[in-house]
């Protein structure tokens, strides 16, 4: 009965003290929603006519767009201020011995006194937020704009929105019950916040600065450990689709993640409140355990981040990063004793965890040095590869989209296609399965040293995204010497794969839907541009054909004499690379009539400038004040008529090659109305395929 | 009943409760006596709720007190600097207060404020600090709880202020059987409302004693005796806690009953005699002095 009334009672007074936070959410909420949607819908009333029937339908798209846009603002960064905003509001009490004294002394049970205070802080976030959505749909639909997918966006990230709150609210409830000072107990929340993606970011650049197969093309970044900082991947995930199944799939996992670690925290916000005696207050962290792990583990991140820095930018000298480690282990050890005890005077107290937490530090770099986990010595057996996945570098644009949602006529702007990278695109989708070639590839690569042999001329390297049949992802990047002719029938048995190309070509795999969407095909050599009336899938059948009969070794160091198109409704492209001896496909073009000759005609050139970056002045930690490039024109036409041959445009350049000379320069042509294809004075960009010739050194030397 | 014993509380490595075992009966005026970081503070928010032990038995009516709601509405804590929450008046903490102590009278909270003269509608962040000790009190008080522990809550009273409290305190001990536990560092402000006194010194108590036991057994008595022979006859047998001379007259702390100083000074040959009563202060100083500790400066400095 006591507790009933007190609860109340308590409430009524406490609802007084949080004015504040009424209206903070309140405005907040109103700028966020309702604001923004009728800033939105009056920029498109603002821009966009109504007077044909065309008008009327692009006008009614943009406003969909627009309320789809305002009821889907996912900025879960106001929402990680709010959920920090509001523990410290609602909980900083413990830090105030008179309301301390009087809170505690109440008979009401602790249990209930965090139910109350919790609650409250959720209520005046989520009840103005859910208000304000409302108010946004009911504007939404009294213009008759709010659409399923409007629905969709606004239920998404309702939910979104909701378990950042949450994170952050109970996240900074646990460290203002941990502390007893409000100042540490932010530094807690930020510590929390950005500390993990700190120190696994460090780690995985000491995996590439030490490890000579580590490979970031297949890797995962912290994503995981630091939430707020990734809310943004999914709306360009989910946005626009209308595969709820899809969409569950590709954000569930994250979403779960999420909600857990949301649960998990106000589990540990309720223990903490309730673990934390009143004596607490106006210490940095109560609990000398909890003081010990956090120096343990603040010490060692501190060094290994400060030292990797200091590697950076000391020539990469291991003795400097060791030094810089063990100094900073120190220095964060007398600080964090200086901050525990509030006195700088303390700052030498238990010298034993500092020395600890240094140990900690260098035996991290110790493992990194000297390899002590065998991370470059790892061969996975091709019995224990369950599938992989792999990069070859030869694609040649390593964006592409993925075309979902309604097909035809409906599929007005970027609706219905998701954009995603080609790495997440192979993780989702390449599972091939000649194993054997795989891992005899990384068997050679690891028996003959490949990835530590500067010697090697002709070779390429491979990323790979193992899945074994544990259930772990390895990744691994691997040398193929390509003058090794086990090598080269391996990397060809895996690149001819049908499941290599469609997954590599994003446009392979999508062949039937680029039919079905009319998508626009066009042929180009890098400069021109011509459209072929074929199907898509027809040229793209042909390109197969050619592809599955390519030899790696002649792609290699060769350049693509043009590029396909594929055009999709509001300008989206996609491209394969034509070789030479892509015959089926370059016969077709012809037959078409849209064959563009991938040698350029010097008459057709009035002049080119070639740059000279200079990039020698930056090697080996060299210091130049100023831009060192040299730009020359030339309009000798026997001079341009070298330069061309030596060159290929710009957007071919791409490809299957490694670094050469030429990567240290650029040349922009200049063509003349003689070519058909190039409007007078259009200039486009060409680069070097090999050597420089001498005397363009000579011209632009510094 | 509170019962306490062998308690122990510490503050990282500060001791700040070492050991202390004492009772504190009903309906009577438990004054806790000690200099500052003696222990005092911890010992009544342990009673409160607010702390938890390290180890040793707190108890009131025989329960453990943290966290248990259903001993708490039997005790009001009122802090050395009690809690207001910001813009309230005295009527909104009467308010509040009431929902959270079923017993809390809201008329006799009204009468009180009025006598006192305190505006019930004014805000309480502009009372003076004497004020808001009066205010604490009355609420202590109107919440009818069975336990009052009141830290230092006489510091900062005027004079009359503090007798109308305790003359409210006596009532309610008479009315109800309230049991107020009143912690201070200083003596003299305790001396006429205590009827148990708890002395602590460095978080360890030092005597816990009934005012009257002490009084009844020890005697100040002042006297100028005809011959010195006379002096050595009315003290013989008898302990004497205190002896001091000026010229003719001599003043004796006398562990003894007040008949017994008496019947021995009445039956020599005196020029003059008179047993007095002794200030708590001067009970202390013999009292402690026994223990080998010097009251003077632990209590007067």
């Amino acid at each position: 009965m006591t507790s009933k009334r007190s609860f109340s009672a308590k409430n009524g007074i406490d609802s007084k003290q949080k004015i504040w936070m009424w209206i903070l959410s309140i405005l907040t909420m109103l700028l966020m929603y309702p604001a923004v949607l009728i800033i939105y819908l009056n920029r498109i009333l603002a821009w966009y006519p109504t007077e044909t029937p065309v008008q009327k339908r692009i006008f009614g798209y943009q406003m969909k767009e627009a309320v789809c846009d305002a009821l889907g603002y996912r900025e879960s960064l106001i929402f990680c201020a709010l959920g920090v905003v509001f523990a410290i509001g609602i909980f900083s009490f413990l830090n105030n011995r008179s309301k301390v004294d009087l809170i505690k002394s109440l008979p009401v049970k602790a249990k209930k006194m965090y139910a109350s205070e919790y609650v409250s802080g959720v209520i005046i976030c989520l009840i103005p937020y859910l208000v304000c959505t409302l108010l946004s749909v009911a504007i939404s639909t009294g213009w008759g704009y709010f659409t399923a997918l409007a629905a969709k966006e606004c239920v998404i990230t309702f939910i979104l929105n909701t378990i950042v709150f949450l994170i952050y609210y109970n996240l900074t409830i646990v460290c203002i019950c941990l502390t007893g000072n409000m100042f540490v107990a932010f530094g807690g929340v930020m510590a929390v916040s950005f500390g993990p993606y700190l120190i696994v970011s460090s780690l995985e650049e000491m995996k590439y600065l030490f490890f000579k197969s580590a490979d970031a093309y297949f890797a995962d970044n912290g994503k995981l450990l630091a939430p707020f900082l990734y809310t943004q991947d999914f709306s360009y995930q989910i946005k626009e689709l209308n595969d709820i199944a899809k969409e569950m799939a590709m954000i569930l996992p994250s979403l779960i993640w999420w909600a857990v670690a949301a649960v998990i925290l106000t589990v540990l916000s309720y223990v903490c409140f309730i673990k934390r005696p009143a004596e607490a207050m106006h210490k940095a962290i109560w609990s000398k355990s909890i003081r010990t792990i956090v120096k343990l583990i603040l010490i060692p991140a501190a060094a290994i981040v400060v030292s990797m820095i200091t590697y950076q930018t000391s020539a990469q000298s291991k003795w400097i990063m060791v030094v810089s480690a063990i100094i900073t282990a120190i220095l964060a050890g007398f600080m964090i004793e200086a901050i525990y005890s509030f006195d700088i005077r303390a700052a030498f107290k238990s010298l034993r965890s500092t020395g600890l937490g240094a140990l900690i530090a260098i035996a991290v770099l110790v493992i990194y040095f000297f390899d002590l986990t065998g991370y470059d010595r790892y061969v996975p057996k091709s019995g224990d590869i369950e599938s992989y996945a792999v990069e070859t570098n030869t694609n040649m644009y390593s964006d592409f989209y993925e075309i979902e949602g309604p097909d035809g006529e409906d599929m007005s702007m970027y609706q219905g296609i998701r954009w995603i990278n080609s790495s997440s695109y192979k993780k989702e989708h390449m599972f091939l399965n000649d194993c054997e070639a795989i891992s005899r590839l990384a068997g050679i690569c690891n028996e003959k040293a490949l990835l530590e042999d500067d010697t090697l001329i002709n070779s390429t390297n491979i990323s790979v995204l193992y899945r074994l049949k544990s259930g772990r992802k390895v990744t691994r990047s691997i040398r193929v010497d390509l003058d090794d002719a086990e090598s080269l029938e391996l990397l060809n048995r895996i690149v001819k794969n049908d499941g290599f190309l469609e997954n590599t070509f994003a446009s392979v795999a999508q062949k039937d839907k680029l039919d079905k969407i009319n998508a626009a095909v066009s042929y180009s050599n890098g400069v021109g541009s011509e459209p072929v009336s074929m199907n898509p899938s027809d040229i793209i059948d042909l390109w197969l054909d050619d592809a599955e009969a390519f030899d790696y070794s002649l792609g290699y160091g060769q350049f693509p004499c043009g590029v396909l198109n594929f055009t999709m409704n509001g300008g989206l492209t996609y491209q394969l690379p034509v070789y030479e001896n892509f015959k089926a496909t370059i016969n077709a073009v012809k037959k078409d009539g849209s064959y563009l000759a991938a040698e350029f005609d010097a008459a057709d050139v009035d002049r080119v400038i070639v740059t000279n970056y200079h990039n020698e002045v930056w090697e080996n930690g060299g210091e130049y004040y100023g831009d060192p490039s040299v730009s020359e024109t030339i309009e000798d036409p026997e001079d341009i008529k070298e330069i061309l041959k030596n060159t290929v445009p710009s957007n071919l350049y791409k490809v299957w090659e490694g670094s050469s000379e030429g990567d240290g320069y650029s040349v922009m042509a200049f063509f003349n109305n003689e070519y058909e294809y190039s409007r007078k004075g259009e200039s486009f960009m060409f680069r070097f395929t090999g050597d420089v010739p001498e005397w363009v050194k000579e011209l632009t030397d510094l | 009943m509170i019962e306490i014993k062998e308690l122990n509380k510490s503050f990282d490595d500060i001791k700040a409760v070492d050991n202390v075992s004492f009772d504190i009966k009903e309906a009577e005026v438990f004054g806790l006596i000690g200099t500052n970081g003696a222990g005092k503070s911890t010992i009544l928010r342990i009673l409160s709720g607010v702390y938890k032990q390290e180890s040793g038995i707190a108890l009131i009516d025989g329960n453990e007190i943290y966290d248990n709601p259903e001993v708490k509405k039997n005790v009001f804590f009122i802090s050395d600097e009690p809690y207001f929450w910001p813009n309230s008046t005295a009527q909104t903490m009467g308010e509040y207060y009431a929902g959270l102590y079923d017993s809390f009278d809201m008329d006799a909270y009204g009468k009180y404020i009025e006598a006192f003269r305190l505006d019930k509608d004014r805000k309480i962040n502009t009372y003076s600090k004497g004020m808001k000790k009066q205010l604490a009190m009355l609420l202590g008080i109107c919440s009818k709880t069975k336990y009052l522990l009141c830290d230092e809550t006489f510091d900062g009273l005027d004079t009359v202020m503090r007798q109308a409290i305790k003359s409210m305190l006596a009532k309610e001990i008479e009315d109800r059987k309230l049991t107020p536990v009143i912690a201070s560092h200083n003596l003299r402000e305790l001396e006429d409302i205590c009827d148990h006194i708890g002395l602590l010194h460095q978080g360890g108590i030092l005597l816990s004693k009934d005012l009257e036991d002490m009084k009844l057994n020890i005697q100040k008595v002042q006297c100028v005796f005809k011959d010195e022979a006379d002096k050595e006859k009315a003290l013989n047998g008898v302990e004497i806690a205190n002896e001091n001379k000026r010229g003719q007259l001599y003043t004796f702390t006398l562990r003894t009953t007040r008949e017994e100083a008496m019947a021995r000074f009445s039956s020599v040959d005196t020029i003059f005699y008179e047993v007095l009563p002794l200030t708590l202060e001067e009970i202390f100083i013999s009292e402690t002095e026994v223990a080998g500790y010097d009251i003077k400066k632990i209590l007067l400095g």
